[in-house]
């Protein structure tokens, strides 16, 4: 009523009713598929890197918007929560149930709606699988504009939940521009559909861009309009050995300079990353000696002979400037993806080495370098680092460098206790201090809303909060996640 | 017409549009992690063979079998030629650096065993640049040879081949059994399509061993070095007769 202020707190979570078995009893007599215990399990309430734990005990899976709607609406009127899962591949565990909530599956929603082979756009529903998307396309000579380690495994609607970033950030840009429109249901049931196809309209508030990033938050992302890029002709991938981190930099803004419009990619990990991918995985490491640090380099053109040219040439310059010790350029195909498997599966390997605490960080250019020296100084002032026998066992960087965008991984024994307290919120003082962003590409999740003030404004912060009021005044959706904890 | 099988030999080489680099011990190009395909010659003389098919029809036609020799790879390269319309490939398989005269020699023997009416090899293949082996296995064989081919047409039992050689070109004709190996010139190449890429999965593949072939591999030739032309110096502007004198003398050292 006007003048009535709504003031429901942020967080509703302590408001909420747990699901319980005359609500499964509801859902299936409405047609609504409800998993069966034993079909629920760690795929569902483990993150990848198994750091934080779920417990759904009641999960679905819709088939149809129309049912998703169904859900929503029953739940907001009985004031349940949800928590929306696509492929589970979140790193920060956004989507696990952890207080009671219904847990709704999406995998079973995963038609390819339609494919434009002339504009180069598909609409699909939230359940496709990246990977198979990406297979689909190919065949009428395009690729998903966006490319990730888990895409066996990830959703494309948790891709535009989570507005993911990955390996070809660098060339085909944010889901926030690569998505024209978005199919949702909103907490209450309604069902929105900004389904839009065209990559030009600017008319009104572009509604859909408050889904892409909002994790689940504000509503379920049911459907995807999404700009394809062309299927390269010609790939090639060149691996660097540089000895410093600005020497990093520098070849970054030769390749932007030389390679220029074939550039697609720019990798980099450091000395310890290598070493644990080939401890961990297996894998042999790419070069021929060991350097301090390593990039990766990929290029997509339409012409081979081109491409090789200005490869040879950068290379060339790079070597004789003394930028780079060792290099090799990868052309055969197998050659390629073996050394992307080396890439993508470095976090997989970090994991694998202990307990696995994993960062997500932009940091401008002059701060980059001292990052890793910061974290390792910080933690061997308080004992935790620097001997045999310390809490943490390694400290590594690696990342999208090309788009400022670093990861740092804090490998420890075991989770929690005084090696969590040492880094956290230590590291996100630091990171925001130096005009950083908390979250490059890995999203809030389940626990780092709570640091959102270390890089955002109090008003941006309240204006965040402000529509999630809005658009789910129960608070129903993810709750206790995300902006709720800021 | 009488009906003709042909026999094209194909080879994998790295991909020419490549930058080859020379490796550190100087022996030879690196090789590892580049990409290979088959050689453009090959793929000329691959696509000869089936526009004379396309032209005189499968009953003069009747087949056109490719061959390669080399190491397990080598079959990547039949099936591209096999999804370009070839009806079936033989793999002599061997890990031992081949030199044009073994490969002539396991032609030669695959020739006999199987018959064909007519070879086409790729005039070389930009690996070595060698242009030997079809005139070669020619004289291995006893067979005529119409090398550097860029037009090839049959009448009967009669090739008729027009050469590219210094002075233009010139028509020659040649009774089958014969030998040619094809230039660049004139023909593109098709692209294998992927349902032909499929189609191609499931036509036949025969691995065969030099051994089998009673061929034993040797090499003659021992590479010393290999090492990349000097780097091209820019041109001079020169101020006069004198000075052209005196470097053509004392640096170009010509005079």
């Amino acid at each position: 009523m006007a003048g009535d202020k709504l003031c429901l707190a942020i967080d509703a979570s302590g408001k909420l009713n747990a699901v319980s078995a005359d609500d499964v009893k509801h859902f299936a007599e409405a047609g609504i598929r409800v998993l069966a215990d034993s079909e629920i399990g760690p795929p569902h309430n483990a993150d990848m890197f198994g750091r934080y734990a779920g417990d759904a005990r009641v999960a679905l899976a819709p088939t149809s918007t129309a049912q998703v709607s169904q859900v929503l609406s029953y739940c907001n009127e009985r004031q349940i929560g949800v928590v929306v899962q696509g492929g589970n591949t979140g790193v920060p565990g956004g989507a696990l149930c952890q207080r009671g909530e219904v847990l709704l599956c999406l995998s079973d929603m995963k038609k390819v709606r339609h494919v434009d082979p002339v504009a180069g756009v598909l609409v699909a529903d939230a359940g496709c699988v990246l990977a198979d998307l990406d297979d689909h396309v190919q065949q009428l000579g395009y690729i998903m504009p966006l490319d990730l380690g888990s895409r066996r495994r990830c959703m494309i609607g948790g891709n535009v939940s989570t507005s993911a970033g990955g390996l070809r950030y660098l060339r085909y840009g944010s889901m926030h521009g690569n998505v024209l429109g978005v199919e949702a249901v909103l907490p209450d049931g309604r069902i929105l559909d900004a389904l839009f196809t065209l990559k030009k309209d600017t008319s009104g508030y572009d509604v859909k861009q408050l889904f892409i990033g909002a994790e689940g938050t504000l509503g379920v992302v049911t459907a995807v309009a999404i700009a394809l890029a062309p299927k390269p002709q010609a790939t090639q991938l060149a691996v660097l050995g540089l000895g410093a981190f600005d020497k990093i930099e520098q070849a970054f803004v030769r390749a932007r300079q030389g390679l220029g419009e074939i550039l697609s990619a720019f990798e980099f990990w450091d000395r310890r990353c290598d070493e644990i991918v080939v401890e961990s995985m297996h894998y042999p490491s790419l070069l021929k000696s060991a350097h301090e640090f390593y990039v990766l380099i990929e290029t997509r053109g339409s012409l081979m002979r081109h491409d090789a040219e200005k490869m040879s040439a950068f290379l060339d310059a790079l070597h004789a400037d003394g930028l780079v010790d060792e290099s090799c350029v990868l052309s055969a195909p197998d050659a390629m993806d073996a050394a992307w498997m080396f890439r993508s599966n470095m976090a997989a390997a970090h994991a694998r080495r202990g307990c696995m605490y994993v960062y997500d960080f932009s940091l401008p250019s002059q701060h980059k370098p001292s990052l890793l020296g910061a974290v390792k100084g910080h933690l061997s002032s308080l004992g935790l680092y620097g001997a045999a026998d310390s809490p943490v066992l390694d400290v590594t960087i690696f990342g999208h460098i090309g788009d400022d965008n670093i990861h740092l991984q804090v490998i420890a024994r075991e989770f929690g206790g005084a090696v969590e307290a040492a880094i956290e919120p230590w590291i996100y003082s630091w990171v925001g201090s130096h005009g950083g962003s908390v979250a490059a590409e890995h999203g809030l999740g389940a626990h780092k809303g709570q640091f959102l003030k270390y890089s955002k404004s109090a008003a941006v912060i309240d204006t965040m909060k402000d529509l999630k009021r809005l658009l789910d005044p129960r608070g129903i959706m993810n709750p206790g996640k995300h902006i709720c904890q800021a | 017409m009488s009906s003709l099988r042909i026999l094209v030999g194909v080879k994998r080489v790295i991909d020419s549009a490549v930058k080859v680099r020379v490796n550190s011990a100087q022996t030879g190009v690196e090789t590892a992690n580049v990409k290979h395909s088959m050689n453009p010659f090959d793929e000329i003389a691959v696509e000869e063979a089936l526009r004379l098919r396309e032209k005189h029809g499968a009953d003069t036609v009747k087949e056109i079998v490719v061959l390669s020799c080399g190491p397990a790879k080598a079959q990547e390269t039949l099936r591209t030629a096999l999804a370009m319309g070839a009806d079936r490939s033989i793999h002599v398989k061997t890990d031992d650096a081949l030199e044009p005269l073994s490969v002539a020699k396991l032609l030669t023997k695959v020739v006999g065993a199987d018959k064909p009416d007519h070879v086409l090899l790729g005039k070389h293949a930009i690996v070595d640049d060698a242009h030997q082996t079809g005139q070669m296995l020619a004289g291995l064989l006893n067979w005529p040879q119409a090398t550097f081919a860029s037009k090839v047409d049959v009448n009967g039992r009669t090739l008729e081949v027009v050469r590219e050689v210094d002075g233009g070109l010139e028509t020659v004709s040649a009774a089958l059994p014969a030998i040619v190996t094809t230039v660049m010139r004139l023909i593109e190449p098709r692209y294998a399509s992927l349902p032909n890429i499929m189609k191609a999965k499931k036509k036949p593949l025969t691995t065969v061993t030099p051994a089998d072939l009673g061929v034993e591999i040797r090499s003659r030739l021992q590479t010393l070095k290999v090492v990349e032309p000097p780097k091209r110096q820019g041109g001079k502007v020169l101020a006069s007769v004198d000075e052209l004198l005196d470097k053509l003398r004392n640096e170009a050292k010509v005079l």
